[in-house]
């Protein structure tokens, strides 16, 4: 119980990163990239490439990752999302037109991977040597704490940069009144556009994170994190960093118990259905205020 | 006069062609239309809720696998004919959208969508994870084809079965669109408070629009069963009710085209172009899903454009000028 509680956790913290980067989306346009879930293919696929295969080291392979998808969320915006919003159409043709980039991008990632490694898997190693630690029946190993730790410290860095830069705080301004926002000097075309770079960027951090978790790589690595990020960040409010990081810890910790106690098949159907029921309580999140239609 | 043309030779034309279609083409191709008929069946009552009550399903995959299996089980377990085996499917189905739509009546627009689409992903874990009934990833098969006196059908009659299911449920939707009902839901679409001020009982129509959807799709769904007589969780992904959204969505773009007394024709026709283009992609081998997902992007970006396009093509085969109806 307690050991399903401990990976639930490390689980949760790496879909409060992904939820964090819908959430950040969604604060901006009100709405969800689909998109996501291949950029965060495609940031472990790179970083593999880079770290491993060029012989680079993580820390580069991480930088290379995080810009190429940061690029690649711009790309989104510019291609999926922009668009729509340029002629005012309702912000739900969104998801459509973002699922459809989800495609391109995810088939492309699954052919060039393909095609370069001749085998769907590939081993990633992780840049330390893992040790085991054991407190009393509970088995957790450092990788744990790296990525908890890892989280944490982006967690944090993010929230300084909301809250204490101009930069952040023209962010909050165009989340919360973009047309305010426009008036008083920001340029908010520029920051949706940095805002896509951004959560990409996250992904991307993210599916490297996961891909030396599990120590391979393939190219359905996304496709399931993806969808679990969205929903974190459905249950715990829509458009906060706090309400996504509750809801991944939530949905981690659910999925986990789920797993270890009923069976390892059932854990993302406990995901779905915690969206729905979430949805049918309070269509806002844990953390939303009142629904405005 | 030309727009009445337009109107009853067009669909009639189509008809014509449709039903002589298997005599000139292979059986693969026959497989194709039948696909094509299936997909127009699902798109064209998924419009027909859009359009009446405003209710979006991203989900419609779910309802398909409903039908799907309930057809394959009664039919495997019990050895029930195609008829009753379709009826149930298309009950279970409907059930099913009832259920869904009945607690979510408080969510709209995007809420509405994710939800719908997260019963999908449900319907297929379900079906997946629930071995006793299901078989789960391995399927089941040996599912009996539909015998009608005493002989099972052919590729052909198959098709011919689907295209008949497909223009009964044409004829449904326009019914249903022109109907009292009809009317009442789009009252509800405009303006729900409105609408329940007049008497309307809002949650009844907007859950009763969904299920008329499900009802078509699990009817769709048992047909597939006895189609390829086997069924398994794969192919009710989120990639099926987002393809079958585009086609609907492609379907009402293209509605100017057409008479304003044929609202559905444009889903019937897109259908049967995003079926073949998804087969006419074959060349491009393992980047075709890359190809369909940018024409959807492009297709969801540049829809005023093609609107636009429509409607000028509308009114040059109409011969005036189309006054635009608030749809």
């Amino acid at each position: 119980m307690v050991q399903h509680i401990v990976n639930g956790l490390t689980l949760g913290s790496v879909y409060a990163l992904i939820a964090t980067g819908y959430s950040l989306v969604f604060s901006m346009v009100g709405m969800i990239n689909l998109a996501f879930g291949a950029v965060l293919t495609i940031g472990a696929l790179l970083a593999l490439q880079i770290a491993v295969e060029y012989g680079m080291g993580i820390g580069l392979g991480l930088l290379g990752a995080m810009l190429a998808c940061g690029l690649l969320g711009w790309l989104t915006d510019q291609s999926a999302v922009e668009p729509l919003r340029r002629q005012r159409l309702p912000m739900y043709f969104a998801l459509l037109s973002t699922f459809g980039l989800n495609m391109v991008l995810q088939n492309i990632a699954e052919n060039v991977s393909l095609r370069s490694w001749q085998a769907e898997f590939k081993p990633f190693p992780a840049p330390f040597d893992i040790t085991e630690i054991t407190i009393g029946s509970i088995r957790f190993s450092n990788l744990d704490l790296a990525v908890i730790g890892t989280v944490a410290v982006t967690m944090v860095a993010l929230h300084f940069y909301m809250t204490r830069t101009w930069g952040g705080r023209a962010v909050t301004m165009t989340a919360s009144d973009s047309e305010v926002a426009e008036v008083m000097g920001v340029n908010t075309r520029w920051v949706i556009a940095f805002i896509f770079f951004a959560s990409c960027a996250l992904a991307a951090l993210a599916g490297t994170m996961m891909g030396i978790y599990y120590g391979s790589v393939s190219s359905s690595l996304g496709s399931s994190p993806g969808m679990k990020g969205f929903i974190a960040s459905l249950i715990g409010g829509r458009g906060q960093i706090a309400g996504a990081v509750l809801g991944a810890l939530i949905l981690g910790l659910m999925e986990s118990l789920a797993a270890g106690l009923i069976g390892s098949g059932y854990r993302d159907l406990v995901a779905f259905l915690a969206l729905i029921a979430m949805f049918l309580v309070k269509p806002t999140g844990i953390l939303g205020g009142a629904q405005t239609r | 006069m030309r727009r009445w043309k337009l109107g009853i030779a067009l669909p009639l034309l189509l008809l014509i062609g449709s039903v002589v279609v298997p005599f000139s083409v292979s059986l693969y191709a026959t497989r194709v239309w039948t696909v094509a008929m299936m997909n127009a069946i699902l798109a064209m009552s998924l419009s027909m809720s859009i359009s009446i009550a405003g209710v979006v399903s991203m989900g419609q995959a779910g309802f398909y696998a409903i039908g799907a299996y309930t057809a394959a089980v009664l039919s495997t377990r019990l050895g029930m004919g195609a008829p009753w085996t379709l009826l149930f499917g298309g009950l279970l189905a409907a059930l099913a959208g009832i259920l869904l739509a009945a607690p979510s009546l408080r969510l709209r627009g995007m809420y509405f969508m994710l939800t719908t689409m997260a019963f999908g992903e449900v319907v297929r874990l379900v079906a997946l994870n629930w071995t006793g009934l299901t078989r789960g990833p391995m399927g089941i098969a040996g599912i009996q084809g539909i015998v009608i006196f005493g002989r099972p059908l052919s590729v052909r009659e198959y098709y011919w079965t689907a295209l008949l299911v497909a223009v009964m449920c044409y004829y449904f939707c326009e019914f249903i669109s022109r109907s009292d009902y009809g009317l009442a839901c789009k009252a509800m679409r405009d303006d729900d408070l409105a609408a329940s001020v007049l008497g309307m009982n809002v949650p009844i129509l907007r859950i009763s629009a969904a299920a008329l959807a499900c009802l078509w799709a699990g009817i769709v769904g048992a047909l597939y069963a006895h189609l390829y007589s086997f069924v398994s969780p794969t192919p009710f992904n989120a990639w099926l009710s987002l393809t079958i959204l585009v086609i609907s969505m492609l379907g009402s773009l293209l509605d100017p085209v057409f008479s304003r007394r044929a609202s559905y024709f444009g889903t019937f026709i897109s259908a049967i172009v995003l079926t073949w283009l998804l087969e006419g992609l074959r060349f491009l081998q393992e980047y075709r899903m890359a190809f369909y997902g940018l024409f959807m992007l492009l297709l969801v970006v540049f829809q005023p454009q093609v609107r636009a396009l429509a409607r000028s093509l509308g009114s040059y085969f109409s011969g005036k000028e189309r006054t635009s109806v608030a749809a």
